[in-house]
């Protein structure tokens, strides 16, 4: 069972020709975390206020647990959607303490729960020493944590989080998606957040909806969408990776770097594809159970961690076409190398998009 | 809908739950958005009631206007714009940029003090001129006891003319081109300079080609502003004796006891208002002209020596000697000659009068401004936005044409009232009630402009997050923005104040009988040749305005120092 479910939410803001969300579908497992990812203004902002209650949908439904939150002629206010939410800016009261920033949406609760929920959550973010600091006396990775706090003592049943890390400097993000991750975790809350950064992703999330122009490209694992992007964009966007045009027929793949063989067999007529082969996909010298591939280098840069190089194949036939080469060791390159081999794995098969 | 059913099944029973369990938050929806309505309807009434004017039919009295006094109306008032646009531009925009570029003795004094006319509105500085310049004024006493030098009966020209109004409006109007001028010079980068610099380039030659055509458009945005306080200027034209728009509406008015031809009047003259703020608009155009933001550099003052720093002195410091000191020190000996006598018997209760009524209105208008700007932020939407517009037109509508919008449809009204035999007086026009609402449509905007730019400053995702936790929109505004708001609605509430205490035009056609203000007094006082019983008064409106000149200041340095949220 889902515990949350949107179905074709659509949104288009007045004024505007194109649709800021389209078609939004998506489905939560309790306790999962799931990311939307996408470059800005790809509509994953939207999403999470469509969802949040501080923008209308135009179309579409949204259910949590057995309830219609969002649907024709039903719009819940935000408070009474039992979500909570962590702002981009976490957007603490400046001019209330910790405390009084975590007990803001305890009003409701008699003073002795309200007292009790309150310590719980300061114990569980761990900043009860902080308890009558300010916010602006705060780091900002204690500051996410009052946001956090405060987002989830009204015991909300989802968490929606807005990127979470952009305020955050680069060397402490790292730690701070741990902490996150385990917090999260250890309170089996059901999570969706918002980030542009696949870093995030990766660390973070369980699932990942990728988001383009308002729509949702691709959702899956962090694993399943690095390994097997449906579309180009998709294989790029988690990291860099060779697209190479072929012909598909059987269990072969015809490329411009050769006959390349093809894990599953294509039953169909031959079709035009596209492969996503990542850099680490390639390693230097030959192999009796993969694809030799005769190169000659034409430009290699340090990395810092790999080595980046780029290769011509020599038996390409049709234009010029580098490969982008990750290699971990400095040595081979100073011996040159005159022949990669490529696993037969590592070769993913994409539909060419419509529109490109 | 079919569709909606068949995927989600929600039946009529279970939406009208819903409805019943969540919808009231499109009621206080509403609540909210109606308000702003109801604000701009308030506006709207005046401005109907004299646009109406086109309709009506002419009286006798209107004949005689436009044969024999309409063409001196247009004539002079057009020669007031004129003159007093052309005097602020040069004053304003060559003092201000005598402080931004160049450092000498005395500069950063002079940067602030020449704000400092501001404080006084353009009929004290008139009549106090006309009084130190008279046949018996101190000045003249001393010039003619010491030196015998006897120029006549005037000492150097009829101040009580054209261009004696002209220079005194634009001894207290030119605040306006400066303070716009030095805004934008002081945000000009060092780059531009020395761009221009190694082309060979001098500062002169930079200014000409560069400098005024950028700041062209910031220039205009003062410049409107002194016109369009020209146009509501009453005081400093009647006591001058230079007959305008405004001095017609009156003499329509008291004079002739025409309503017809004031509201005609007041009709033209709104039309002139919209014409420059149109124009003002247009020029504006799409072009932007701070391209430079980001890297800026300030710009490094050129130390002056000798004759040229005196120069710069002397450039600055007129205007201030003039706008300001003068004025002030004779208000001062006058206010010393009048006594503790007619001090405490006279002006006490003026005084609390004056104050009790600026207080009220302040509180009106600023309540309104605040419930607005929160509606503007909570619900943006086009409609929103043009209610808000709408609503804050008010500032731009001269003070009598405000006034005679109130009054002809309030009159009527209280006709109405006593004509239906229930109350037997003026409900509407003889109490403070039409002056309230007269001050709330004038100065909204002042108060809304105030409130709004500090709520800007607030992220909206305060209120979403308080609105996630449950909490509804007035408890938002009362716990959470209210209290982060505050220096901008005490700044907003100051200048109503001031504003309500020192407004002339509007308050004299629109007082209850027999009642008084600082203002009306002031200026009676001198029109009936007691100037130095005008005095106090006076000093309490410039004194009054000098303090919220330093509130302010001090608000909006706080707000610098503030850590901003984007």
């Amino acid at each position: 069972m889902n515990l949350l479910k949107t179905e074709g939410l659509s949104k288009t803001y007045a004024g505007s020709k194109h649709a800021a969300l389209k078609d939004f579908s998506l489905r939560v497992e309790k306790g999962e975390i799931v990311a939307l990812l996408g470059e800005s203004g790809c509509g994953k902002t939207t999403a999470l206020r469509v969802m949040a209650g501080f923008e209308r949908a135009d179309s579409g439904t949204l259910h949590l647990q057995h309830r219609i939150i969002i649907g024709p002629g039903v719009f819940t206010a935000p408070a009474a959607r039992g979500m909570g939410i962590v702002f981009q800016d976490y957007a603490l009261f400046p001019h209330k303490t910790v405390a009084q920033n975590i007990a803001y949406g305890l009003q409701k609760l008699p003073t002795r729960e309200r007292e009790q929920r309150l310590n719980e959550m300061l114990n569980l973010v761990e900043l009860s020493a902080y308890a009558q600091r300010f916010p602006h006396q705060l780091s900002g990775g204690q500051q996410q944590r009052v946001a956090l706090a405060r987002a989830m003592a009204p015991q909300p049943e989802v968490l929606l989080l807005d990127e979470p890390f952009s305020n955050i400097d680069t060397l402490k993000k790292n730690h701070l998606r741990e902490e996150l991750h385990a917090l999260l975790k250890k309170t089996g809350t059901t999570a969706i957040f918002v980030t542009h950064d696949t870093r995030d992703v990766m660390a973070i999330a369980d699932r990942v909806a990728v988001m383009r122009k308002g729509e949702i490209l691709q959702t899956g694992t962090p694993r399943e969408l690095y390994e097997k992007p449906r579309i180009p964009y998709l294989a790029r966007f988690f990291g860099n990776s060779n697209i190479i045009p072929a012909k598909w027929e059987a269990d072969q793949l015809k490329t411009p770097l050769g006959t390349l063989p093809a894990q599953t067999i294509n039953t169909g007529k031959a079709r035009n594809v596209l492969l996503s082969i990542r850099p680490t996909a390639f390693k230097p010298g030959s192999s009796a159970t993969a694809t030799n591939i005769r190169v000659k280098l034409k430009q290699q840069r340090f990395m810092g961690e790999h080595q980046e190089a780029e290769f011509l194949p020599l038996d390409a036939h049709e234009n010029e076409l580098p490969l982008l080469v990750h290699l971990t060791e400095d040595r081979l390159l100073q011996n040159g190398i005159s022949q990669l081999h490529l696993r037969p794995e590592a070769i993913h098969i994409m539909d060419i998009p419509e529109n490109s | 809908m079919q569709q909606g059913r068949k995927s989600t099944s929600i039946g009529p029973a279970v939406r009208f739950y819903h409805w019943v369990k969540h919808g009231w938050a499109d009621f206080r929806f509403n609540a909210w958005v109606s308000f702003t309505w109801m604000l701009a309807l308030v506006v709207a009434f005046p401005l109907l009631s004299i646009l109406t004017a086109f309709l009506g039919e002419a009286d006798v009295a209107w004949a005689h206007i436009t044969k024999n006094l309409l063409s001196t109306y247009v004539g002079n008032t057009l020669w007031l714009l004129l003159g007093t646009g052309t005097l602020t531009l040069f004053i304003g925009t060559l003092s201000a940029w005598v402080v931004s570029v160049y450092e000498f003795p005395g500069r950063r004094l002079l940067e602030g003090a020449l704000t400092l006319p501001i404080a006084i509105p353009g009929y004290i500085l008139g009549f106090t001129w006309a009084g130190m310049l008279d046949y018996t004024s101190p000045l003249y006493t001393f010039l003619r006891n010491t030196w015998d030098i006897n120029t006549g009966a005037y000492l150097f020209f009829d101040l009580l003319s054209l261009p004696g109004a002209i220079f005194i409006l634009s001894l207290a109007l030119y605040p306006y081109v400066y303070l716009a001028a030095r805004a934008w010079f002081g945000r000009q980068s060092a780059g531009l300079f020395e761009a221009a610099a190694a082309l060979g380039h001098s500062k002169t030659r930079v200014f000409w080609t560069l400098t005024l055509p950028l700041a062209r458009p910031a220039l205009v945005g003062g410049l409107a502003l002194v016109l369009m306080e020209v146009l509501n200027d009453y005081g400093v034209v009647s006591y001058f004796g230079v007959d305008t728009f405004t001095t017609g509406i009156f003499s329509a008015w008291f004079a002739f006891g025409s309503k017809t031809s004031a509201v005609k009047l007041s009709a033209w003259l709104l039309l002139l208002v919209f014409a420059l703020l149109l124009g003002e608009r247009m020029q504006r155009g799409q072009r932007r002209y701070d391209t430079l933001r980001g890297s800026s550099r300030p710009l490094l003052r050129t130390p002056l020596n000798g004759l040229r720093s005196l120069g710069a002195q002397a450039i600055t410091a007129l205007p201030v000697l003039m706008g300001f000191v003068l004025p002030v020190f004779m208000l001062l000996y006058w206010s010393w000659l009048t006594g503790t006598e007619t001090l405490v018997h006279r002006f006490l209760p003026l005084l609390t009068n004056s104050f009790m009524l600026a207080a009220l209105a302040t509180l009106l208008v600023v309540t309104a401004a605040l419930l607005s700007a929160f509606t503007a932020r909570s619900f943006p939407s086009p409609k929103t936005r043009f209610l808000v517009r709408f609503s804050t037109m008010g500032y731009a509508i001269p003070g009598a044409v405000v006034a005679i919008g109130v009054l002809v449809p309030f009159i009527w009204l209280d006709r109405q009232m006593n004509t239906l035999g229930a109350t037997g007086g003026l409900w509407l026009t003889g109490t403070w009630l039409a002056l309230i609402f007269a001050y709330l449509v004038r100065f909204l905007a002042v108060a809304y402009n105030n409130i709004e730019s500090s709520l800007t400053r607030t992220s909206t995702s305060l209120d979403e997050a308080a609105q996630s936790l449950g909490h509804p929109r007035a408890r938002i505004l009362r716990n959470i923005l209210l209290p982060l708001i505050q220096p901008g609605i005490l700044a907003a509430a100051l200048l109503v104040f001031i504003d309500v205490l020192k407004e002339l035009p509007l308050t004299l056609i629109l007082r209850p009988f027999n009642f008084d203000t600082l203002a009306i007094r002031a200026f009676e006082y001198a029109s009936d040749e007691r100037v130095a019983e005008a005095a106090p008064a006076s000093l309490v409106i410039i004194g009054l305005g000098l303090v919220a000149a330093v509130v302010l200041n001090k608000i909006s340095k706080t707000k610098e120092n503030e850590p901003t949220k984007d």
